[in-house]
């Protein structure tokens, strides 16, 4: 295997980081549309918050995916 | 006329149009006059533009030709709406059009400072918070204008010069025969074909040092500001040195010795790629643009100095509000002094130590968090753009203007949540403060 391979290899294995995130965000949704569901009229806030939440989460799939873009780019 | 033959007409206006802009300028017009549209090459740190800036005698980054854009932009807005409010006194004044959108902005995240923080410091916190919600949001959003990350400078592709010496050729630049020229030959739209051919004309071949010194020895014009920078400092600090040793020597003197030393430089450079020989097999026509404008925000240093203004200004307003107490948030003295009555206090202690830790990676996750969806962004568009080239990228540049504006929302959030965390005490009874009392009242 090349190192240029291995680079591949790397950043395909950082990405595995996304995981744990992808599970959370579903998570989030499900919380967040069976509130929305129960009180329709507070659907605001709860949507605000859901994103508020999606995007810390979010964050944690995006430092894996910087983690593979400096294996591939620098 | 019928509305389908209108219908056709637009059609093949369309078309013609996106002939035009997509095919003849790129591809024939542009590289004829140096300037090129090309497979973008994905570099973390900004590209030079102007090698050693006369003003500080650092590299003109093409992020720094943005952020100067951006403050333009924000400036105009700030004018025009500021004009617009003082047009009619208050109670008569009705926003309209980009007033109206700067106030709905506005009233939406004072909401939130206000909700978080209370009267008194939302407004200190907001007006910062508010700055930067927008200089990020208009950063975001204008470095999605189609062009503004693509084109740009034709230069040669360049070595990594980062990459260790003994990486031979693992970490060159992708370059991208544009020049209309594949080894002598027009090539023209046909340079991104990837199929057959000599394997050094084929489209995103990796540069080696000695492609690299090939194509800046025959297209001077297409030297690399950044490999031009490195030269021009190295030369001039052995100049610096041979000036020291003899300071008697004249002008015409100097000008032979530095002369002397750039031919040494060259010649260095040359013996790092393989001789003589390996420079002259080497590709000439392998080009990428460094494009005139990128993403404020893709450069690293930009979050990172919005992270430390907002962290640093969070611990100001902390010993305002709370005055030397507030370092008992972090080295909890009074838990330490009580160890006698509540030998539990230990773990208050080691928790406060813990938080001078969350308290510096604030830093990292604003950084990266902002940073690594900006770039990341990016280079979903390049991905998506090559997959299918029309229509299907719009409902990804959708989702980067949602994501640009949510990212600018917390960051804007986040100082107010971190602000609300630094000006209220902590709740415990034992050290109770006059505010830290009155926010239990509420």
């Amino acid at each position: 295997m090349t190192d240029n391979g291995l680079k591949f290899l790397a950043a395909g294995l950082a990405m595995l980081g996304a995981f744990g995130p992808g599970i959370g965000i579903g998570m989030l949704v499900n919380g967040a549309l069976q509130a929305i569901g129960r009180n329709p009229d507070a659907s605001g806030i709860i949507q605000t918050n859901m994103i508020l939440g999606i995007v810390f989460t979010e964050a944690i799939a995006i430092y894996a995916l910087l983690v593979a873009l400096i294996a591939l780019f620098v | 006329m019928s509305a389908s033959l209108r219908g056709l007409l637009v059609l093949i206006g369309i078309i013609a149009v996106v002939g035009f802009a997509c095919v003849f300028l790129p591809f024939f017009a542009m590289p004829q006059s140096g300037l090129g549209v090309a497979l973008p090459v994905i570099t973390l740190p900004g590209e030079a533009i102007v090698p050693n800036w006369p003003v500080f005698g650092y590299d003109f980054l093409n992020t720094m030709t943005s952020l100067v854009l951006v403050d333009v932009i924000v400036l105009i807005i700030a004018v025009v709406v500021g004009r617009a409010m003082r047009s009619a006194p208050p109670d008569r004044f009705v926003p309209r059009g980009l007033t109206n959108f700067i106030e709905l902005l506005g009233e939406f995240l004072y909401n939130q400072a206000y909700n978080l923080l209370g009267a008194r410091w939302a407004r200190a916190v907001f007006p910062l918070a508010a700055s930067i919600f927008v200089f990020i949001l208009i950063s975001n959003w204008v470095k999605l204008v189609p062009g503004y990350e693509t084109v740009g400078l034709t230069v040669c592709a360049e070595y990594n010069v980062f990459a260790p010496e003994t990486d031979k050729l693992a970490s060159g630049q992708l370059g991208y025969p544009v020049n209309g020229l594949v080894d002598g030959k027009p090539a023209g739209v046909m340079s991104l074909n990837n199929s057959g051919g000599d394997l050094k004309a084929r489209a995103g071949v990796k540069a080696t040092r000695a492609d690299t010194l090939k194509c800046e020895e025959e297209h001077p014009w297409a030297k690399p500001p950044l490999a031009q920078a490195i030269e021009e400092r190295a030369v001039a600090a052995k100049l610096e040195e041979v000036k020291k040793k003899e300071p008697t020597l004249s002008g015409e003197e100097l000008e032979k010795k530095k002369h002397e030393i750039e031919e040494e430089y060259h010649a260095k450079l040359v013996e790092k790629a393989g001789g003589k020989e390996a420079v002259e097999a080497g590709n000439a026509n392998l080009f990428t643009i460094a494009p005139f404008f990128r993403g404020v925000t893709t450069d690293l240093n930009f979050p990172l100095a919005l992270a430390v203004i907002v962290v640093v200004i969070v611990q100001v307003w902390g010993i305002q509000a709370l005055g030397l107490a507030y370092f008992f948030k972090f080295i909890n003295l009074p838990a330490l002094g009580k160890l006698g009555k509540k030998p539990l206090g230990a773990i208050d202690f080691i928790v406060g130590l813990i938080e001078i830790i969350s308290e510096l990676s604030r830093l990292l996750s604003l950084t990266f968090r902002l940073f690594g969806a900006v770039f990341a962004g990016g280079v979903l568009l390049i991905v998506f753009s090559f997959l299918m080239a029309f229509i299907v990228p719009i409902p990804v540049y959708f989702l980067e203007l949602f994501i640009g504006g949510i990212q600018a929302y917390v960051f804007a959030m986040l100082t107010f949540i971190y602000a609300s965390q630094a000006v209220v005490s902590h709740h415990d009874d034992d050290h109770g403060h006059a505010e830290g009392h009155a926010e239990h009242a509420h």
